[in-house]
């Protein structure tokens, strides 16, 4: 098992966000979360990527205990995440965003820094071919030396992929991926997503769009109110009575 | 072909430094382009604080703990100079560490108020200690630095001998070697990320707390190393000298300059320098123009001088390409 949540809980205050929620992740393939707003979807993601500490419950990632450890660490020990807002290095260019995110891979010290030798040169080209070829996978191609600023919304959320593979990630964690986009958007999205899929990647997503959910996922996690209320195959779930009455509505079936 | 041209820039530039003695023969005017690459030094570290997104109002305390640190050890325990420069940026990196690992976590402007107490803290302690410190006289006659010989030569520094400009001049180059290398690398790009967005970069692995601890050590060793020639060049410190007034002089400088460079830093040090003298007569009202200044340069151009320059360059090559 590559991914074991075990009764995670998170209180803010008096107030549960994430209550006595498990679930598991194989390693490879796609899985959703869904839940209406505020049902304690991208506070599981703050709690797995480190960003909050749980109240209680535990985190074990390729059967390690990773619960609490510091967001830079969790990064560190393959777990990648893109932001739903689409967060980016606002006043850099493409490139330079894509330089930053391989910092991980890097493994840079403050002496490569002063004494500028011809490895530490070598791997600053190495990193910048790799950057290319990211920013290539990702449809980015030829817009290198973009302002981040002036990029629409899709291909913002495309250099948040981008960014988020560069840390070569064994779980990536996808906020909304097509959230906001329109049709032509979310399709590319959707296509990216199934390719690193297909590369073997294990990708757990939290996403509104239900017709991409569906489309994508194996095994789906219903949360409400911070806790799960259902978890199976997009069949299943698009069947069960608690998740119509929670979040899918009673026309959803019919449609 | 460009490599050969700024190499040759650097020569000259160089050499142009190394004949300054040459022309500029009143003492007065020696001490004040001395002052000026002290403070080039200062400002470049507090730039370099600042990179990562922290204020350190303590810079100017760095410099008096490095001031101290050296008389002390030099008047009380007779050791040489040059052994107390280094152990003076030693102790101001140690202070640095102390207060940084602790107070490095907070966020918003939180640093930056424990900055300022710890400046505060340093002039009371200093004032208020007249047996060990002097108190608020200072401590005046320190020894200047003893003479140095590299084979037959013997370099000496009497009282404002030509040489501390020299010797300055080493610390210059030396600390803008370390500016330049650290903003042109990956470390300063690291550091602009952090500024820019901390949550993000700790998302892709970046150990934020380690960038703005590093900046903030390397930032106030220099400032250190500074007080330590300072004290032994002047001859008289007192704590009046490292006051939060100072390093706000110094915030000023970085300021006006713009963040995003060394070459800000010392160009807003050489501005402010040269406003200074203008205004002498009217020192009164120096904190007045430092005020205008700021103003304008916030309302014209928020990223500083450099930046300001820099854009106007970049318009004016599209404007080339577009022409052509």
């Amino acid at each position: 098992m590559l991914l074991e949540v075990r009764g995670l809980t998170k209180y803010f205050g008096g107030l549960a966000a994430v209550r006595e929620v498990d679930f598991d992740a194989k390693s490879g393939g796609i899985m959703g979360i869904i839940g209406p707003n505020g049902a304690g979807k991208t506070t599981v993601f703050n709690l797995m990527t480190g960003v909050h500490t749980p109240s209680s419950g535990k985190i074990i990632f390729k059967g390690e205990d990773i619960t609490g450890c510091k967001p830079n660490m969790a990064a560190s020990k393959g777990i990648a995440r893109a932001f739903q807002q689409a967060t980016l290095f606002n006043n850099k260019t493409v490139l330079d965003n894509m330089l930053m995110a391989f910092y991980l891979e890097s493994k840079f010290k403050l002496r490569d820094a002063i004494f500028e030798t011809s490895s530490v040169r070598e791997r600053e080209e190495e990193i910048k071919r790799k950057a290319y070829e990211v920013i290539e996978f990702v449809g980015l191609g030829g817009m290198a030396e973009k302002p981040v600023k002036s990029l629409p919304h899709g291909h913002r959320k495309c250099l948040g992929l981008a960014m988020a593979l560069a840390v070569s990630p064994e779980l990536l964690l996808l906020d909304e991926p097509v959230g906001g986009m329109n049709t032509a958007e979310t399709t590319n999205m959707m296509k990216l997503i199934k390719m690193l899929e297909e590369r073997g990647m294990t990708i757990l997503l939290v996403e509104h769009n239900l017709r991409a959910v569906m489309n994508l996922c194996k095994r789906i996690v219903v949360l409400n109110f911070g806790r799960k209320i259902a978890e199976g195959s997009p069949e299943e779930i698009r069947n069960d009575k608690s998740v119509i009455e929670a979040y899918l509505g009673a026309d959803f079936r019919a449609a | 072909m460009r490599k050969w041209s700024r190499l040759v820039g650097y020569v000259v530039l160089i050499g142009l430094l190394l004949i300054v003695p040459q022309f500029v023969r009143d003492p007065r005017w020696m001490h004040l382009v001395i002052m000026t690459g002290l403070y080039i030094i200062l400002a470049g570290g507090l730039r370099l604080i600042m990179s990562t997104g922290q204020v350190s109002f303590a810079h100017a305390a760095f410099w008096g703990i490095g001031a101290y640190t050296s008389t002390l050890l030099v008047m009380r325990l007779g050791v040489s100079f040059w052994i107390a420069l280094p152990l003076s940026g030693l102790v101001g990196a140690i202070v640095a560490s102390l207060i940084g690992y602790p107070c490095l976590r907070l966020k918003g402007p939180y640093f930056f108020l424990v900055t300022m107490v710890v400046g505060e803290i340093l002039r009371l302690f200093l004032t208020n200690s007249v047996d060990f410190f002097g108190g608020d006289a200072g401590i005046s006659s320190i020894p200047s630095p003893n003479r140095i010989r590299i084979g037959n030569w013997a370099i000496a520094f009497p009282y404002r001998s030509v040489n501390y400009y020299y010797l300055m001049l080493v610390g210059l180059f030396v600390s803008l070697f370390v500016y330049y290398r650290l903003e042109r690398s990956r470390f300063g790009m690291i550091c602009s990320g952090v500024r820019a967005d901390g949550s993000l970069s700790e998302s892709l692995g970046v150990n934020v707390m380690k960038y703005k601890l590093t900046a903030f050590v390397v930032g106030s060793l220099l400032a250190s190393l500074v007080g330590s020639f300072f004290a032994h060049y002047t001859t008289f410190i007192s704590p009046g000298f490292f006051t939060f007034n100072e390093s706000t002089i110094m915030l000023i400088m970085v300021v006006i300059g713009g963040l995003e460079s060394t070459t800000g830093a010392i160009i807003g040090v050489i501005l402010i320098t040269v406003l200074t003298e203008l205004t002498r007569e009217f020192s009164k009202y120096e904190i007045i123009v430092y005020g205008a200044a700021l103003v304008l340069v916030f309302r014209f151009a928020p990223g500083g001088i450099f930046d300001l320059y820099r854009k106007f360059i970049s318009r004016l090559r599209s404007h080339r390409a577009s022409v052509a």
